[in-house]
């Protein structure tokens, strides 16, 4: 029991920074903040809404995302989506994340052979 | 959907969370919580939850409204965070460091150059003193950096002040066990005892205003030894200081010293030989109190011992502790 929960801090510790790299890549597409909240889900990827909603706006502020409110529905809701320097970033992103999987991947192995 | 008369928990909700923030992002922000908000409970209630259900999980889920809006807004949940503390803490330990021994001191001086008031006032008045000084401090010092917390930008939120440096390491040897401050302290004590003893034993000069507690009729050999030995304990905190820590022979000659002072001060309070045997009526002379009571021998023979023991335990435990270290 004591070692799950161990487990599960960890986890978490190594999964946090993975939360904006997954919103930069799902928000290609245009996504309300519900929505993509669902999307993360489904992808594997359980963040609380109060840590996404303001992290969007942050993002937002930072450059790296634009919006868009669309009133054209009952519910009015706000759309986001990528900007240049926020593709730019999940670029340099997705680029850390494979070199980071190499590195890994060669530290464990290695280990292996050894 | 859940009509709109049904969402007063929602108003109330998203009106907790967007109060305090500015013009400019405040009402942007509310209505996309609402219509967050709104989506979550569309969900639950198309998966089979009540709605009034519904709305409570859903905003129970988001959790405290100060604190989401605390995120919204990027301010610091709290006074004055990680990266600032030992800071904060290095720069209260030096105001106290200084100010509270000032306060103390300017009290005493007062107290003794105007020579109003007795013992009891002078000691309330330090008491004030230490209180206020302290208090003042930790206030002051709390706000400052809490200002500070609060106005710098989010983003150096995570850094000291100041880098850190390799000269702000404590400049004594690590494995040193006694500072010169502590030891000073120490010493100016115990001489101070020896100068109230030495007093006591010359006799007082002006009986009207000066009470003889101890009796000066005591023979010159029992007067000798009672300062002789506190000065041998003078000598034994300076030889520790000098090594920097409690040797074993340095423990043996303090505990000898201090069970030495201890008996010979216990035998002779306990024969009545070294409190002045008049003394309540010398008490009454000078300060108009009845003189209707006796020196209560034995309470303070077992504060004599105490102390002495006290000493003893102190000086022992150190000497352990430096004996494991490397």
């Amino acid at each position: 029991m004591k070692e799950d929960g161990l487990l599960a801090g960890h986890l978490q510790e190594l999964r946090r920074g993975t939360v904006v790299l997954a919103c930069l890549a799902i928000l290609r597409r245009p996504h309300y903040g519900y929505a993509l909240l669902q999307t993360l889900d489904g992808a594997g990827f359980s963040v609380d809404g109060n840590t996404l909603y303001p992290l969007l706006r942050r993002l937002e502020k930072q450059g790296l995302l634009t919006s868009e409110w669309n009133t054209e529905e009952a519910r009015p809701r706000k759309f986001y989506r990528v900007s240049a320097a926020g593709t730019e970033l999940l670029d340099g992103l997705t680029g850390e994340w494979r070199a980071l999987d190499g590195s890994i991947r060669a530290l464990t192995e290695g280990e292996a052979d050894g | 959907m859940v009509e709109r008369k049904d969402s007063t928990l929602i108003d109330r909700y998203v009106w907790s969370v967007t109060r305090h923030l500015g013009a400019d992002t405040g009402p942007d922000i509310a209505r996309e919580l609402r219509g967050s908000l709104q989506d979550t409970v569309d969900a639950k209630v198309e998966a089979g939850t009540d709605p009034a259900r519904a709305e409570e999980e859903a905003l129970t889920e988001l959790g405290d409204p100060e604190v989401l809006a605390r995120q919204y807004g990027e301010l610091p949940g709290h006074l004055v965070g990680p990266a600032l503390y030992p800071e904060y803490v290095r720069m209260l330990r030096a105001l106290l460091a200084v100010l509270v021994p000032l306060a103390l001191g300017l009290v005493l001086v007062e107290g003794l150059v105007s020579g109003t008031g007795g013992f009891g006032d002078i000691a309330l008045e330090a008491v004030g003193a230490l209180l206020g000084v302290t208090v003042h401090v930790a206030f002051w010092v709390t706000l400052v950096f809490a200002t500070v917390e609060r106005t710098r930008p989010a983003a150096e939120r995570d850094r000291p002040l100041t880098a850190w440096r390799t000269d702000q390491l404590p400049a004594e040897a690590p494995w040193r066990q006694v500072h010169l401050a502590g030891t000073l302290v120490q010493v100016f004590l115990i001489a101070l005892v020896i100068a109230v003893l030495v007093w006591q034993f010359a006799g007082v000069s002006d009986p009207a205003t000066q009470v003889q507690v101890l009796d000066p009729g005591l023979a010159p050999s029992w007067k000798a030894l009672l300062v002789g030995v506190l000065a041998a304990e003078i000598a034994v905190l300076v030889a520790v200081w000098r090594t920097g820590h409690w040797t074993p022979r340095l423990a043996a000659v303090n505990v000898l010293a201090s069970a030495t002072w201890a008996t010979a001060a216990v035998w002779l309070l306990l024969r009545d030989e070294l409190i002045a045997p008049d003394l309540p009526e010398r008490l009454g002379a000078v300060f108009g109190v009845p003189a209707d009571w006796s020196a209560p021998a034995a309470p303070l023979a077992a504060v004599v011992i105490a102390v002495a023991v006290w000493d003893a335990v102190d000086c022992l435990r150190r000497t352990r502790q430096a004996a494991r270290r490397p």
